[in-house]
């Protein structure tokens, strides 16, 4: 075999393991798309669309009050909550299950319930999805919870389905205050 | 005034009566007893949700469930249920899920246009075991292995290739 082979041969391998690559690493991981704009109600009754919130980073936390991994999850957001305020990070926590029954008042109750049962304050943003599922069926299809860090001009730059522990909620956030 | 009397009584008991029926349609349906079957189902097994629905003017009874884990629950909307004799209403379905763990369910009910629901319950799932009798909790990360196999290829090749050119 000649070098020219080899070198054709070690181009081809280069080629075909960087297309593998691509391929798997963005299995969980969205970074760069523009998030669709989508309007929410709040606990007390206003519409606030997503873009309301834009100039800042944004965690959207799509999750539902019958989950218990979403349970999970506020505990982590807590964390980024205590961590990241200051760092122009807010969080949406939108319940995306309006359509199979959840309620505004079913919502709060849960917030009452972490106040009161483990003395934690839920003090970020919290929202319902339109009783058709517009934002369940756009940013959680695949189920709750479903997470999102946007950047301050409202594109995706991290997504992961299913719950997500603090470290590595910190670690994306930390990757994108580093790039401002 | 005696007959007066008299229809004013009978008027009052008519109403009072009339009341008291309306007060009765008007209640909320009773939830009786719910049957699982299987009682512990496993993922991806077929599931017969049975429920006794006490209560007049009921016109649509909705099962509500979800698949879940520790990790993620996932979405399955509402589904009518086939009303049986008596106050007995019924769904058989399909679990799709491999990675469940527990499912979450509840019932919603339209009595008199009226939809009442009820609270979520999670029913445990038969943990699935392979023929070691392991569970088959594994972490499945897709296609790594073909990564190690590929980069294993591609060094063998140039090692190959290398012996051959000498």
């Amino acid at each position: 075999m000649t070098i020219s082979a080899i070198k054709k041969l070690s181009v081809t391998f280069l080629v075909f393991l960087f297309v593998f690559l691509s391929i798997f690493t963005g299995c969980t991981e969205k970074k760069g798309n523009a998030g669709e704009d989508f309007s929410f109600t709040t606990l007390d009754g206003k519409m606030k669309h997503l873009n309301d919130f834009y100039g800042r980073i944004i965690v959207l936390d799509c999750m539902a009050v019958n989950c218990q991994p979403c349970m999970f999850q506020m505990f982590e957001l807590k964390k980024v909550s205590e961590n990241y305020s200051t760092n122009n990070v807010t969080i949406l926590s939108i319940d995306v299950w309006v359509s199979s029954g959840e309620t505004a008042s079913m919502l709060q109750d849960t917030i009452d319930a972490f106040k009161n049962q483990v003395n934690m304050t839920l003090d970020w943003t919290f929202g319902l999805d339109d009783p058709q599922g517009t934002i369940q069926n756009t940013y959680a299809s695949a189920g709750v919870p479903t997470l999102y860090i946007f950047d301050k001009k409202g594109n995706i730059y991290y997504s992961h389905v299913g719950y997500e522990d603090y470290s590595a909620l910190a670690s994306q956030l930390d990757q994108m205050l580093s790039k401002v | 005034m005696t007959n007066n009397r008299r229809i004013s009584i009978i008027f009052l008991t008519t109403i009072i009566l009339g009341t008291c029926i309306a007060s009765v349609t008007a209640t909320d349906p009773t939830i009786g007893s719910v049957t699982i079957t299987p009682n512990e189902p496993a993922p991806q097994s077929s599931v017969n949700f049975s429920v006794n629905i006490v209560g007049d003017g009921i016109s649509a009874v909705y099962l509500h469930y979800k698949e879940c884990n520790v990790q993620i629950c996932k979405v399955f909307n509402n589904i009518s249920m086939t009303k049986l004799s008596g106050n007995t209403y019924e769904k058989k379905i399909k679990l799709t899920w491999d990675e469940a763990t527990y499912i979450t369910y509840n019932f919603e009910i339209n009595s008199n246009g009226v939809w009442t629901k009820t609270e979520y319950v999670n029913v445990s799932l038969k943990p699935v075991t392979n023929d070691d009798g392991n569970n088959t909790n594994n972490n499945k990360q897709p296609g790594f292995e073909i990564l190690f196999f590929v980069a294993a290829v591609g060094v063998s090749v140039i090692i190959l290739g290398r012996k051959r050119s000498r």
